[in-house]
């Protein structure tokens, strides 16, 4: 019995060395091991993969990579309580010319890294940090809404189109009330209905909701976050989804187009600075005004030039600063009492 | 929207799609429960058979293969637990927390080795859906009967299955001894351990085969911790049902029922006290019905030399 005990714990020793041993075999991306020019270091909320924000920056990242020779090291976070711990200790590495983060729920965090680190510079994405070493940029969410909103509203058949995400936040019912604003203004009757997973990788949930919200008569889903689910719904409903961040080619047939935030970009033109020597401090809101907020709509038979057109004329309204969108739901019908042609069809 | 016969019909016909991870997990418990073993690390084989069903399939093109798939992967970390707990006699609720933590880890690294990203796979087929013949072309009610995972009817199959071995098989009756008194059991001849190893086994495959249904028969990809707590939902429905296979699905239905109103009935109730709800009735369930379900006596006490550990 004894012996045949020590054997059992050996055999659980064995195995958890194997599980070891498989994770140091596939070794993450590493940096080359020559001197860069320039070195950056990453903290990600979440994993990779995101088909979202996370894969949007590894684009910036990549695309600079091709065009300059870059180090770069990275992290990806399960839990953001841990970002700061991973972001301190890029930080105090001192090796870094650039850390990128992105995550509006550690922006008390980043306020301290700015005050504790002068000489590190950092760039931010939805959190906004006013320091002399931080670009940080957030978006005005509600843009894209309402960009999502007219292709929604002037592709809807039955004037009902649905949203989901995964979790509520503060901003959603300025953004609400720019899809909702965005539907009504080609078709005065729409109306949107909205579900929340409750969780970001909650699958079956979303393809759940997504079902009901097609049984509820609505042919459109705005889709962010979790749209593996969505989509399996609207493939075995034959309905229509907007992506957010680029996600047509997930399902080509399903996704009419996609409303995206530019991250990628601006890692990219921030590291191209950077690498000119240049780092302007900035704590801006962007969005339309400064083309960081677009929409991929040119792959789907359905989304024709016209309905493009119609929608760019509204958004460029929007960027010159003539249309002001609605701060919530409670405003929309003001908002287009305002703003909106009376009879569209 | 107004309460009609179709919203209801809808309503339902989502609950028992929901219902079956909860259920087929609720039924893993059971049985080991029943043995004395308390399995916490339910979450974590339902995150682990999603997994292996997805990586089988893609491997394989075949979903019927991924099917199997599952059942193993479930099985796998079963049978880690059913060493830690029946051969080592690690503390019970240490082990399977253990087992909750390693599926969500173990899945989310081996997604990042198979498909290079860490937070979904590819896609990959998925099982072919049945409808009911004639009962399907019904008005209405049809919705019941269309589109139904093939592991709805292997669910249907194991609750039956379930039943009679617990209530009518001797082999049923010694695993209920097992947990009330191992030591009388084994004075009785009953082999004790064995017994206990192999019913942890089953529940893993149980629970795996509802991971296999999460992935592979309602979407098509594995994404990173897409079980969601069904595992523990499934914990609570074996209390809940008094481990009662036929009342633990009843109780898996429940949980689904509740899951599947709030998405389509527009009532309006505040989103995040839904989403609260299912958690708020596992806590009074546990707080009133659960303590007056008899609870086997030797449930979460180690049996044997292994003991001293």
């Amino acid at each position: 019995m004894r012996i045949q005990r020590v054997r059992r714990r050996t055999s659980v020793a064995l195995l958890s060395c194997a599980l070891l041993l498989l994770g140091a075999c596939s070794s993450p991306p590493s940096a080359t091991p020559v001197a860069q020019s320039l070195r950056i270091a990453q903290v990600y909320q979440g994993t990779l993969g995101d088909e979202s924000y996370n894969d949007a920056m590894w684009n910036g990242i990549v695309h600079a990579q091709q065009d300059f020779d870059l180090g770069y090291d990275y992290v990806e976070s399960w839990a953001y309580p841990d970002m700061e711990g991973y972001l301190r200790d890029y930080a105090e590495a001192g090796e870094y010319d650039l850390i990128v983060v992105g995550s509006f729920q550690i922006e008390w965090a980043l306020k301290q890294l700015a005050v504790e680190f002068p000489e590190q510079k950092f760039l931010s994405f939805n959190a906004l940090v006013e320091a002399p070493n931080f670009i940080s940029y957030g978006f005005r969410t509600e843009d894209g809404f309402f960009l999502a909103g007219l292709m929604a509203g002037q592709l809807t058949q039955t004037g009902t189109v649905g949203f989901i995400t995964g979790t509520d936040n503060p901003y959603m019912d300025v953004n609400l009330s720019g899809l909702e604003a965005g539907v009504r203004w080609f078709r005065p009757d729409g109306q949107i209905i909205f579900d929340y997973v409750g969780s970001w990788t909650d699958t079956l949930k979303a393809k759940e909701l997504a079902l009901a919200q097609y049984n509820q008569g609505a042919d459109i889903i705005f889709n962010i976050g979790s749209p593996l689910g969505v989509i399996d719904a609207a493939r075995e409903q034959d309905k229509y989804l907007i992506g957010f961040m680029d996600v047509r080619h997930l399902a080509p047939e399903q996704i009419l187009l996609s409303v995206a935030f530019d991250m990628e970009g601006l890692t990219y033109r921030t590291v191209q600075a950077l690498r000119e020597g240049r780092f302007e401090p900035v704590a801006q809101y962007v969005g339309l005004t400064e083309d960081a907020i677009f929409m991929a709509a040119d792959t789907h038979p359905l989304v024709t030039e016209q309905v493009q057109a119609r929608t760019q004329e509204v958004a460029a309204r929007v960027a010159s600063g003539e249309i002001v969108l609605p701060e919530g739901r409670a405003f929309v019908d003001e908002f287009l009492a305002q703003y909106a042609p009376i009879s569209n069809q | 929207m107004e309460i009609n016969l179709v919203a209801v019909l809808l309503v339902f016909a989502a609950a028992v799609r929901l219902s079956v991870p909860i259920a087929l997990a609720g039924i893993g418990a059971t049985l080991s429960e029943r043995a004395g073993v308390l399995n916490l690390g339910l979450e974590g084989m339902l995150l682990t058979g999603a997994f292996a069903a997805v990586a089988t399939t893609w491997a394989t093109g075949n979903p019927w293969w991924g099917v199997l798939g599952g059942i193993v992967g479930g099985m796998l970390m079963a049978w880690l637990l059913a060493v830690m707990i029946v051969q080592l006699g690690i503390h019970q609720a240490m082990s399977g927390i253990i087992i909750m933590l390693l599926g969500l880890g173990i899945t989310t690294f081996l997604t990042g080795v198979v498909w290079g990203h860490r937070a979904q796979s590819d896609p990959v087929a998925t099982l072919p859906t049945v409808s009911i013949p004639y009962l399907s072309q019904l008005p209405q009610v049809g919705v019941l009967f269309a589109g139904l995972s093939p592991i709805l009817f292997m669910l249907i199959v194991i609750v039956i299955a379930a039943q009679v071995f617990v209530f009518r098989t001797s082999l049923g009756r010694k695993l209920s001894a097992v947990g009330e008194n191992p030591d009388a059991a084994q004075s009785l001849g009953i082999r004790v351990q064995p017994l206990r190893f192999w019913v942890v086994i089953v529940s893993g495959a149980l629970t795996g085969l509802g991971g296999a249904f999460l992935s592979i028969s309602q979407v098509s990809v594995f994404s990173q911790n897409m079980s969601a707590g069904r595992g523990w939902i499934g914990l609570v429905a074996a209390v809940l049902g008094r481990r009662n296979p036929a009342l633990v699905y009843l109780a898996s239905l429940v949980f689904a029922l509740g899951d599947a109103m709030q998405w389509h009935t527009r009532l309006n109730i505040p989103d995040h006290f839904l989403q609260m709800l299912p958690y708020v009735i596992t806590l009074v369930v546990i707080t009133t019905v659960s303590r007056r379900v008899p609870t086997p006596e030797a449930l979460g006490r180690p049996f044997g030399a292994s003991a001293e550990w």
